[in-house]
């Protein structure tokens, strides 16, 4: 439990005196360790900056090394050195100061009219005092003469063309008042610009650098490391020197090379800077490429955290679990352990379970934790009792937290009861996988387990799969039943779909129906439609159009099906939970639109949608198997009807496609509005060709709808077409009738050769064969050329996908980034964690999207058909 | 508060209505009129919004149905109260994670977002980026569109309903520069400029040839020698080459008709509607015009709408352009979701987009801006203006380990004594 919170974190510049103080050894040394292997006396490993090794004791704080937070030491430079990040400030307080008397280069009465615009202005009056310094030649206060200053990033000044060295530099800023200061956003006692100019280095704790020990026992030092010792070789070189009386020519050179150093310790990747390189080649990794970045400190360990009680493994469908279940294997669940504090009530149930070895670990009241081992049970049995923590195996019936990577929204991580089973993969009901987008062909997937009261009350009030049915983004169902499950639910509710008893009574069985309801169709024999209706709420009503309804009406609004739509099950009408007509499909389980899982989820309570879907899962895959929904090659072999519609359709095609060439060649073509020529050309290729399909679609589509609607329909790819659950008639189209025109980027293939798309076709030649128009179709397979058209088109979309995910996912990270601190707050505004307004109340209306019904917070007409069904 | 108190309160000022006389069977209209009137003053609409936030639109909807199913007193009470209490469910609880939401709404289906650019039913010139590079424009908020475009809608009855007119009108629109419609030929050693207008081009872009002639007499501040109507000659004497060539390209860069910035218009129909659309926007001068129907005339530029109508206009308009997009693309999102976007990047009065330099350098927070990008830039300014990291946001509280106050992360139990 959380005791005590951190309020806040302030970040100042250290200055020398602090970095002294906070101190605990000055490195003297660039040695690390001595002959024996023992740290040195004030070296880089010294014991005073904290312990890392097991058994040592801390010199500073006399910990070890679990409880030693490590301690900062520091070097006293021989000269100082500029601070490489801070090149930029002590530039701009240059330009603006007077080298002599270290005032603001403007007259002390228009600096103080300024003053008043200190705080928020502050960096526009800081702008604007720079402007006017920069430029100015005599020193107001002293009237002393003022030079050019410029800056060779990152730390080398000039006055005019003369180099100043930092302990000029030094001495020019110290002069400089708090006051003056103040312009440019100093504050007065917390940051002083002679601190950019160090004097003493600081040296990091070893915990932030340890050395490793390789197998070989050869130690090997962490890139800070070497760093800090190159600094210290140089500043002891640079001390000899100056102590031996030197010539000015070869301190310079070694004040430069210091500054290199203690440059690159900061930053490796300097402009202008070459970066200090390790011996094999690679290039230094310091201070500011540890925080950088993706692999940084902050985004790869500060926010990316860590946990324990987890697993993962491979994930495999599993029918007979229910959408809240998941199965995990007896071995994973046999690692993970659950708290569990004993009560009055559960000592003996606890005992028990020691016995039979489902606890690990067994916790005393005062924090003793001992694991339970064949030779300590007894004692530890005579031990427990009220107020010890176990810390018990997963077992039936515990929330789990499971996801899926990539996690892209909420949805990606559920909660689920865990159900031991044997075997080494998780298992999962199949309808789950949409919110994970998950599949098996070798998906892994992870599990947590919750380990406090409140994270696991959490889980399961919030998180569990059968309270996330409806989607936050839409408001409407998302954890929904595809493919089979839709072509399922079609076959079983078509009313040619009659089964005997014996077949009814094993979907009663599966169901776990408590009532067997009468047989409807003659004796013993019960419809499809009743044994769906088993399903449903006997309080449920409904009644809406099937998407058999408008593909019928969309494609033949005279067709006599639709005379008497209801008897001809075209309109889905549920009267007391009894299906009474209509076949269910795409419209009442699928995406988006799902009215029947709509209403499930939303009027009745969580466990009814879960029923409804244990069931459908539990059955759908006995029946698909009974009626056998298959293909074969037989039914995409084109009829003949459809072989001649097409040649018919190709000849048209092409007398019309020749006539726009050649209209095209003499440059006589009706222009489209803004287009010229070429371009209005190629448009009326496409659409010619596109004309062409569409008229063979028409004459498959009439097929397909016939196909279904007989005595003894045959189940295959027409059914799924037609249910919505998998493919459009476009993939029967391409199977079975012909692919058209390819296409790359909204247009023919344009790419290739000169003014040819392959070799085999004729230069300039623009007609329609040799523009990529694909006459076959997959079943009769295409010529070569036709082919590689074909394969054209296809490397747009690869290249495509490929593209995209990376604009998206850098967008989602941005988009992530910028709105996750806007929470709704008691008074219904939104606001950012400054508590800024974004919006005055939610959506303008206050209204959650996961409960609207697609966007609509209130139906008038829902709560009127709600009221008088009460 | 609560559904209840309200509904009795109606129900407390029926007795007033019952001694009212019974409306007399008369004409429909009269009837409906002030049945409309009976349900309004039982529940006062402004009352409803004000007191429940119920929306005009519920109300309205519950208006409708009380007429058409010609609902009695006690089921009117018992509906209204029924949706003041559906509408108490449905409202967002507080301490909702929404903009965490609004995120993943628009960032999980980014995948299905299509690459190309489409173009305008293959028919039109005007190009529209679609798919995700069109999302990440708007979102960016940056200044230029890739694919600026307009939305001219006319005002001027005639001129709307004939397209031949509207046709040559909507020419007149695009930004013509002299140098669009002459061919110029020189003779600098003689002095002898001859300029000869394309007549193509003047036709395409429907210019007024006299016009045309007299601009450029004006330019040239000289008279020329008329050899036809298309072609026209100038001397000039004493002057250097340098001047000619310069008077010259002035002359060619004078624009002679249109808009600054329209390249290129088409008319199209849109909802049975002729409209022009335009490549190259500007809002501020077609706006104005005559016309048009500045009402309804929009771009697709986010940031000049801004700049032109205001930053509400702006805000609306990031709602309709993104709306647009994921509604071509068949993505359904949630309309609040996108209006929290809208919000997030406008809310301060400048339009800001989802970038470095946008909404994230303005939050207050060292460890968030850390967090996302340029991590040691803003821990060196946050360290310089001596910051104070008041870990309000969520990043800031993971990163030092604490739960975050979100959702239920902000509210703690405590225990009663």
């Amino acid at each position: 439990m959380m005791t005590k919170r951190i309020e806040g974190i302030e970040f100042r510049i250290m200055g020398p005196e602090f970095i002294r103080k906070m101190s605990g050894i000055e490195i003297k040394s660039p040695e690390t360790y001595d002959k024996d292997g023992f740290p040195m006396e004030g070296g880089l490993m010294d014991n005073h900056l904290g312990v890392i090794n097991p058994g040592l004791r801390c010199k500073t704080c006399g910990n070890t090394m679990k409880k030693c937070p490590g301690h900062f030491g520091h070097i006293e430079l021989v000269r100082p050195i500029a601070h490489s990040e801070f090149g930029k400030k002590l530039e701009i307080l240059m330009q603006a100061t007077c080298q002599s008397c270290g005032r603001i280069a403007i007259q002390a009465d228009k600096l103080e009219q300024l003053r008043a615009f200190i705080g928020d202005e502050t960096i526009n009056i800081a702008k604007k005092i720079l402007a006017k310094t920069k430029k100015v030649k005599k020193c107001p206060h002293c009237t002393a003469d003022r030079r050019e200053i410029s800056l060779d990033k990152p730390t080398n000044f000039y006055i005019d063309k003369d180099r100043i060295y930092p302990t000029q530099i030094r001495e020019w800023v110290e002069k400089i008042p708090d006051k003056d200061l103040e312009f440019f956003g100093y504050e007065q006692g917390k940051l002083r610009p002679e601190w950019f100019i160090m004097t003493v280095l600081q040296v990091p704790p070893i915990n932030l650098r340890p050395s490793i020990t390789l197998e070989s026992g050869i130690k090997s030092e962490d890139d800070l490391t070497h760093k800090l010792v190159d600094i210290i070789r140089i500043n002891m070189r640079l001390k000899d020197n100056i102590d031996a009386g030197a010539p000015q020519l070869i301190i310079e050179d070694l004040w430069d090379l210091l500054q290199y150093h203690v440059t690159t310790y900061f930053n490796n990747n300097t402009a202008g800077v070459p970066p200090a390189k390790h011996r094999s080649g690679r290039a230094l990794r310091t201070l500011v490429q540890r925080l950088q970045g993706k692999k940084g400190r902050f985004r790869y360990n500060l926010t990316g955290k860590r946990v324990n009680f987890a697993a993962r493994s491979i994930i495999t469908p599993d029918p007979m679990l229910s959408i809240n279940e998941l199965g995990v294997p007896q071995e994973i669940a046999d690692n993970m352990t659950v708290p569990e504090i004993i009560t009055k009530g559960t000592l003996t149930e606890a005992k028990n379970m020691i016995k039979e070895g489902k606890v690990i670990y067994v916790i005393r009241p005062d924090g003793m934790r001992k694991k339970v081992v064949e030779a300590n049970m007894e004692a530890i049995l005579e031990e427990l009792d009220v107020g010890f923590k176990l810390d018990r195996k997963l077992k039936d019936g515990d929330i789990v937290l499971f996801n899926r990577q990539p996690s892209l929204h909420r949805l990606s991580m559920l909660a689920h009861r865990a159900k031991i089973m044997k075997d080494k993969t998780f298992r999962l009901n199949s309808i789950v996988c949409k919110p994970y987008n998950a599949d098996f062909d070798g998906d892994e997937m992870n599990m947590h387990v919750p380990q406090t009261p409140e994270g696991i009350a959490e889980a399961t009030e919030l998180m569990l799969v059968e309270k996330q049915i409806i989607s936050p983004r839409y408001g409407a169902p998302v954890i929904i039943l595809d493919e089979d499950g839709v072509s399922g639910c079609f076959i079983l509710t078509m009313k040619q779909t009659v089964f005997d008893k014996d077949k009814a009574f094993q979907f009663f069985q599966l169901m776990n129906l408590q009532e067997i309801p009468k047989p409807d169709v003659g004796k013993d024999k019960y419809s499809g439609k009743l044994i769906f209706s088993q399903l449903l709420p006997k309080d449920l009503n409904m009644e809406y159009k099937t998407k058999l309804h408008d593909i019928i009406k969309r494609e033949d609004p005279n067709n006599a099906l639709l005379k008497d739509p209801y008897k001809n099950d075209l309109i889905v009408k549920i009267e007391k939970g009894q299906l009474k007509a209509g076949i269910i499909d795409a419209v009442s389980l699928g995406e988006g639109k799902g009215k029947l899982v709509d209403a499930l989820a939303r009027d009745y309570p969580p466990a009814v949608i879960r029923g409804f879907y244990d069931s459908i899962s539990k059955i759908i895959g006995g029946l698909i198997t009974e009626v056998g929904m298959t293909v074969s090659l037989e039914e995409y072999t084109p009829s003949s009807k459809i072989l001649s519609l097409r040649e018919k359709a190709v000849e048209e095609m092409r007398k019309e496609t020749d006539s726009w060439v050649k209209k095209f060649e003499k440059g006589h073509l009706d222009l489209i509005p803004g287009r010229n020529q070429e371009e209005s050309f190629e448009i009326y290729m496409m659409r010619t060709g596109a004309a062409a399909k569409e008229k063979l679609q028409k004459q498959i589509m009439k097929e397909l709808v016939d196909s279904v609607m007989v005595d003894e329909p045959e189940f295959n790819s027409n059914v799924m077409i037609l249910s919505g659950s998998r493919g459009n008639i476009i993939n029967l189209v391409n199977l079975s009738g012909m692919w058209g025109q390819a296409s790359v980027r909204e247009g023919r293939p344009k790419r290739g050769f000169s003014n040819r798309l392959i070799a085999l076709n004729k230069r300039k030649d623009v007609g329609i064969d040799a523009g990529g128009f694909i006459y076959h179709n997959f079943m009769e397979g295409m010529s070569s050329y036709e082919y590689f058209y074909h394969t054209m088109g296809g490397r747009q979309g690869e290249v495509d996908t490929g593209v995209s995910t990376k604009v998206s996912g850098y967008l989602y990270r941005r988009l992530a980034n910028s709105l996750k601190d806007l929470v709704v707050n008691n008074d219904a505004t939104v606001r950012t964690a400054n508590k800024n307004i974004v919006q005055y109340k939610y959506g303008e209306d206050g209204v959650f999207p996961e409960k609207t019904f697609k966007g609509k917070s209130v139906s008038v007409k829902r709560e009127l058909e709600k009221m008088r069904s009460k | 508060m609560s559904a209840k108190k309200t509904v009795k309160k109606h129900v407390e000022k029926k007795p007033a209505k019952k001694t009212e006389p019974k409306i007399p069977k008369e004409k429909k209209a009269k009837k409906i009129v002030e049945e409309k009137k009976e349900v309004e003053r039982v529940y006062m609409k402004g009352d409803l919004f004000f007191k429940e936030g119920l929306p005009a639109k519920i109300f309205e909807d519950f208006e409708k149905t009380v007429l058409e199913m010609k609902l009695k007193d006690k089921e009117k009470d018992k509906l209204m109260e029924q949706i003041l209490k559906q509408f108490e469910f449905v409202k967002v609880e507080s301490g909702e994670a929404v903009g965490i939401i609004t995120a993943q709404s628009l960032g999980e289906p980014g995948t299905q977002l299509t690459l190309r650019t489409k173009h305008y039913a293959g028919s039109a010139e005007v190009s529209v980026g679609s798919g995700i590079q069109r999302v990440e424009e708007i979102v960016d908020g940056r200044s230029k569109a890739k694919y600026p475009t307009m939305t001219i809608y006319i005002a001027d009855e005639k001129l709307r309903k004939d397209e031949k007119k509207l046709d040559l009108y909507a020419k007149t629109l695009i930004d013509v520069r002299i140098d669009d419609v002459i061919k110029v030929h020189e003779d600098l050693i003689k002095g002898k400029v001859s300029i000869m207008i394309d007549k193509e081009a003047v036709e395409l872009r429907n210019v007024n040839v006299e016009e045309l002639i007299d601009k450029i007499n004006k330019h040239m501040k000289k008279d020329a020698k008329q050899k036809d109507k298309y072609s026209m000659d100038f001397t000039f004497k004493n002057e250097s080459f340098l001047k000619i060539r310069k008077t010259l390209n002035k002359l060619r860069n004078t624009r002679i008709q249109g808009v600054r910035g329209i390249e290129k218009v088409i008319v199209t129909k849109e909802n049975n509607e002729s409209v022009i659309k335009t490549r190259g926007t500007n809002l501020k001068t077609i706006v104005k015009m005559e016309e048009i129907d500045g009402a309804r005339t929009t771009t697709n530029d986010i940031k000049e709408i801004s700049k032109v109508l205001g930053i509400e206009a702006g805000r609306v308009s990031i709602v309709n352009e993104l709306q647009g997009v994921l509604r071509e693309n068949g993505i359904s999102v949630d309309i609040r979701h996108i209006m929290l976007l809208a919000d997030s990047m406008t809310w301060d009065g400048d339009i800001k987009g989802i970038v470095r330099t946008g909404i994230t350098r303005g939050k207050s927070s060292p460890f968030a801006r850390a967090a996302f990008e340029e991590t040691v830039k803003h821990l060196l300014e946050a360290s310089f203006k001596g910051e104070v990291e008041h870990l309000e946001g969520v990043v800031e509280n993971i990163i030092v380990g604490q739960p975050i106050k979100v959702g239920t992360g902000r509210v703690s139990l405590v225990v009663k004594k």
